[in-house]
């Protein structure tokens, strides 16, 4: 299983990734990388699942902060690539923003990666995803969405430090996602709508959806889990 | 064709990886990108679109960085050029993971026996060995090196700005790719030493050592150029 969850900030795309992690080492018995580390500046470290060993420092953060666009392309794209696999592989994965959430945020936000650029996102989206299909076909994306008014309820209550979307784009972030979720060539994909749902609903959609895209050693893990064997 | 060729600044690995890149187009056919750009603050790649260097401030900024940023940027850059399994590339590379490998742990404070991502250079060299031996079995490793006096000499001869190698560590950094080539898993390897040789003289002597190692592929290559050539078509 190598799903993508996408959406605009305040969707719930952190809380599904940590859900979809708890369920794969609860259900299917195997231990996937969660890897949420594509907003600036938060771009080392697998939190919670990993030691701080490899979390940035805020000294750190500040760098690539201060960092210029072009060095923070650089920091960027290199991650995307080092997250795409380039053979074979059934490792299961949950990468939550990834190269859509960089196609969007780096040319509006970050002053990178626009048409013709270096480092032309667009590009590097269409390579992330023909490697993709040649090296983990059974990949998925999930779009989470929510209304406006939710999205902006959640981010006057509980504001990420810092934050990406302001709070006057949050439409034009929303149907941008929608955009490129629509545009991507990952051929599973499936939409939730976090609006109204708590996390377990959320979570019991997502189970319900994902069946067409777990791998043979998904189905292996669960079914031995579901077996009880020995007990 | 895939190059990797390695070797202590100032032992002429640039020098070789572009006069071998042009050979190669002149009797291979075709283009063969050198990507050199494994000495910090010049690590900068761009696989499409313009290819701009960094300005001065952002090389500042690079070596600015602190060594966990710097030892992440380096490893996701090693491992994107791995290339695709399977998937046809010509590839020449300079310097690369062993200028990671040596110069991460001496100069930039990553990389040493205690490093969380990867674990220590020396060891991780050969990870990034063993997936090249995967992918690409054709593979040749080309390991350069010159004397001390050559590398001193050179070294006063050619200030550059944004060097990496000290005067008094020329012996030690000679050493480490010493060490590491001979660890080297690779097989296809040929050995160079510059030191009294022009370029001119190293790139004849690689191109008579690549002769065995040259592949099937490569030689219809080579074939198919010269008949083209001769019959005006190129």
């Amino acid at each position: 299983m190598r799903i993508a969850v996408i959406g605009c900030e305040y969707a719930g795309t952190t809380t599904l990734g940590n859900a979809i992690y708890d369920w794969s080492v609860d259900t299917l018995g195997r231990t996937l990388m969660l890897h949420d580390h594509w907003k600036m500046p938060h771009i080392s470290g697998h939190p919670p699942h990993e030691t701080n060993l490899t979390l940035l420092t805020e000294e750190e953060k500040g760098q690539v902060q201060q960092a210029s666009p072009a060095v923070a392309e650089l920091l960027m794209r290199y991650a995307l690539y080092y997250h795409t696999p380039s053979s074979l592989t059934e490792d299961p994965a949950v990468v939550v923003g990834y190269h859509i959430e960089d196609l969007i945020y780096g040319p509006r936000y970050y002053g990178y990666g626009g048409d013709g650029e270096p480092g032309d996102r667009r590009v590097v989206a269409a390579h992330i995803e023909k490697r993709l299909a040649a090296n983990v076909p059974q990949s998925a994306l999930v779009l989470l969405e929510a209304s406006p008014e939710v999205i902006r309820e959640r981010m006057k209550a509980n504001p990420h430090s810092p934050g990406v979307v302001p709070e006057k784009d949050i439409e034009m972030v929303s149907q941008r996602f929608r955009e490129e979720y629509e545009r991507s060539l990952i051929p599973g994909k499936f939409i939730l709508d976090t609006t109204s749902a708590t996390v377990e609903e959320t979570m019991a959609d997502f189970i319900e959806q994902v069946q067409p895209y777990l791998t043979p050693q998904d189905r292996m893990g669960l079914l031995a889990r579901s077996a009880n064997i020995g007990v | 064709m895939r190059l990797i060729i390695c070797g202590i600044e100032y032992s002429g690995t640039t020098t070789l990886a572009t006069g071998i890149s042009a050979w190669a187009g002149s009797t291979i056919g075709g283009e063969f990108p050198v990507h050199d750009h494994w000495k910090f603050p010049d690590i900068e790649c761009y696989r499409s679109g313009p290819s701009p260097s960094l300005s001065d401030t952002d090389r500042q900024t690079m070596l600015g960085l602190s060594p966990k940023l710097k030892e992440m940027l380096q490893r996701q850059s090693l491992v994107m050029h791995f290339g695709d399994a399977g998937e046809f590339t010509d590839q020449i590379l300079a310097g690369f993971y062993l200028d990671d490998t040596v110069y991460g742990p001496l100069y930039f404070d990553y990389g040493g026996q205690y490093e969380p991502q990867g674990g220590p250079r020396a060891r991780y060299a050969r990870y990034v060995e063993a997936q090249f031996l995967k992918r690409a079995p054709e593979t040749v490793f080309v390991y350069l090196k010159a004397s001390a006096n050559v590398i001193k000499k050179r070294m006063d001869d050619e200030q550059r700005p944004y060097g990496v190698l000290k005067p008094d560590d020329i012996d030690a950094v000679l050493e480490a790719f010493e060490t590491q080539a001979e660890a080297s898993l690779f097989t296809r390897k040929i050995e160079l030493d510059t030191s009294d040789s022009t370029p001119a003289e190293t790139l004849d002597q690689l191109v008579a050592q690549l002769q065995p190692f040259f592949t099937d592929t490569d030689r219809m290559r080579m074939l198919a150029h010269k008949a083209l050539a001769v019959g005006g078509n190129q």
